[in-house]
């Protein structure tokens, strides 16, 4: 079968994953908030045909999007926060989906994130739970969970693996209810310490479910950073608030001197 | 009326109940996501750095809206009104919210404020050496303090960001220093807000002086009440805004007030005004919390009031004050290390 795959992660393809359908986002981030992006993106598609793109906005309506010259085009849907890009595919022995989730900018809805990651966009879904809050980006060496669900019920004991860009490729099955849980690697190549490094790969989470002797592919697709430990020392962050505690214990004696004591 | 507990206890109460729900709501109801919070405009620190809360306060919303929309707004970078309106209607919530307790979201509600009084409490109880007040002279000192930061750190650099004039990483400067976002992330098990960050000079000098306010703060609180309240940014912004709260600090001097004194000993913020103010009948200075004890301390009949919509809500007494006087001997007296020259019998010290 026919791995489908969007955005940066395509760079991650799968070895031995010939006849991939490739997708290369161009999208124009909006000045401050990185991904919540305010013009058009345009999605490239390779290998697509066939598939079905919908994307879904934090209301819960969705529209299809038709890809045309192997590309797909994202207008602003001139609503703010968390919409999903759905691509499926239908082998007719099984069923393959893709899942991005895009934090768009627009007017305010009204509805929470919640509200669309509760909600059923393909049978078989591997959900983000959480799904990184509104500004904040999954990061390398963060611990983030994840549920599988099919027919909008968690599924247990199916393989579920992580794949990045840089090759790392991490396993796990999924527990009773549903969930699992992975480690980002911190797998960026070339990183200097104390320095900021503001780079961002992609990552896939994937599962297959056979359900009546159909297979169901699922993908959830998205990016992650550097973790900024890199640059950001906690022992000196303690060390400069334990000067802080002397400095605060002397300036108190001083004032107390000066002011009276009780 | 007379209350089954004083006003002090029954604060303490409230503001451990706000802490517990502002800190960790998100661990009772679905307040993970931003647009699941209250308000986003909260009159009170508590923050949006902690992923638990269940609202956040107005500060940050401020301070990104003016460096990502009012400023782009301005420059012709977006369209002026979608630059205009988010603040405006963050600054409408602020106000309606505020209207409704006035500066009592500092005294009772604010979880900075009363992680400050459960640290004074504790040096207290551990029997360390109390500062008694500042004197006139250092609270004249320190008063501008609070507007400074408002103007420059939560209004004018976020603006001058925006603007395009400012490094980006001065677009939220106060939250980069704000005590209440490193203590209650600790407070949920992250550690990620105490630190000491090289991205850039910019937020190197910021986190500096962040770790290092902290633990001046928690150093200083153990033995001077409310500290960083002193020079708290929200502060000054309801100080802007009292006037149209509904809940307020009202006096009716008598001759006898200027020589008592005991609310101005008994007021956490060390306002003198309220012992000498003989004019005025709305007493909520600038400085006010609206905590209340300014008129538990007041041995004269209603000569302060808290009033709500110029209702009397709690009077002062000559029978309350006794009853919280020897209250407040009892919990003096009480401390794991003893001092000889401890806590003064009958002085107004925090409870
Ligand atoms: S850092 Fe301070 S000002 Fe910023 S959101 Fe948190 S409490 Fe508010
Ligand atoms: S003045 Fe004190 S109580 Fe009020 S918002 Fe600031 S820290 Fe909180």
């Amino acid at each position: 079968m026919v791995l489908l795959a969007l955005g940066l992660p395509l760079q991650a393809q799968e070895p031995g994953q010939s006849g991939s359908s490739t997708a290369t986002e161009t999208a124009s981030h909006g000045a401050g908030h990185g991904r919540r992006g305010r013009g058009p993106k345009r999605l490239m598609l390779a290998n697509g045909e066939g598939a079905v793109i919908r994307l879904w906005r934090p209301d819960l309506s969705s529209v299809i999007l038709r890809p045309e010259h192997g590309s797909v085009t994202l207008s602003p849907t001139g609503m703010e926060g968390l919409h999903a890009l759905v691509v499926q595919r239908d082998w007719g022995d099984g069923e393959e989906t893709l899942l991005r989730y895009l934090d768009l900018r627009g007017k305010p809805t009204g509805h929470s994130p919640r509200d669309l990651l509760a909600v059923a966009k393909s049978r078989f879904e591997i959900v983000p739970d959480p799904q990184p809050r509104e500004h904040r980006r999954y990061r390398s060496g963060e611990e983030w969970g994840f549920l599988l669900r099919f027919d909008n019920r968690p599924v247990a004991g199916v393989a579920v693996t992580l794949t990045t860009a840089q090759g790392t490729r991490l396993d796990a099955v999924s527990a009773a209810d549903g969930s699992v849980e992975f480690t980002l690697p911190d797998d960026f190549p070339r990183l200097v310490e104390g320095v900021k490094d503001g780079r961002s790969a992609g990552f896939q989470v994937s599962a297959v479910y056979r359900h009546q002797q159909l297979e169901y592919r699922t993908s959830l697709d998205a990016d992650y950073r550097v973790d900024p430990r890199h640059w950001r020392s906690s022992g000196w962050g303690v060390a400069v608030a334990s000067l802080g505690l002397v400095a605060g214990g002397l300036v108190g004696r001083r004032i107390r001197r000066r002011e009276g004591v009780q | 009326m007379k209350l089954p507990v004083n006003v002090s206890v029954l604060r303490k109460l409230v503001q451990v109940t706000a802490f517990v729900f502002l800190v960790f709501g998100g661990l009772f109801g679905s307040y993970y996501y931003l647009a699941d919070k209250l308000s986003g405009a909260l009159p009170a620190l508590s923050c949006a750095y902690d992923y638990q809360s269940s609202d956040y306060c107005t500060l940050i919303t401020f301070q990104h809206q003016l460096a990502h929309r009012v400023g782009p707004g301005l420059t012709g970078d977006i369209d002026l009104m979608s630059g205009l309106m988010p603040f405006a209607v963050t600054f409408g919530t602020f106000v309606l919210l505020f209207v409704v307790l006035n500066k009592a979201f500092c005294g009772w509600i604010c979880p900075l404020g009363t992680f400050q009084e459960l640290l004074n409490m504790l040096g207290r109880k551990l029997g360390l050496r109390q500062t008694e007040g500042l004197s006139r002279n250092t609270v004249q000192r320190l008063r501008p303090v609070k507007w400074l930061l408002l103007l420059l750190l939560v209004f004018g650099f976020p603006l001058l960001t925006g603007l395009g004039w400012l490094d980006h990483d001065l677009r939220d400067p106060y939250c980069k220093i704000c005590p209440s976002r490193i203590l209650t992330t600790l407070a949920t098990g992250n550690g990620g807000e105490l630190t000491l960050d090289q991205a850039s000079p910019v937020t190197l000098v910021l986190s500096l002086a962040a770790d290092f306010l902290f633990g001046l703060m928690i150093a200083l609180a153990l033995t001077l009440r409310q500290p960083f309240c002193r020079i708290c940014p929200m502060l000054a912004l309801h100080a802007v805004f009292r006037k149209i709260g509904l809940l307020r600090l009202v006096k009716q001097a008598t001759p006898r007030c200027d020589r008592c004194g005991l609310c101005a000993r008994a007021c956490p913020m060390d306002i003198g005004e309220i012992h000498t103010e003989m004019e005025k009948r709305d007493v909520t200075f600038d400085d006010c919390t609206l905590c209340g004890r300014c008129v538990e301390f007041c041995p004269d009949r209603e000569v302060l009031q808290l009033r709500y919509l110029g209702l009397p809500l709690f009077s002062s007494s000559p029978e309350y004050f006794k009853r919280r006087k020897r209250a407040q001997l009892h919990w003096d007296r009480n401390t794991l290390l003893h001092r000889p020259d401890g806590p003064a019998a009958g002085r107004a010290g925090a409870k």
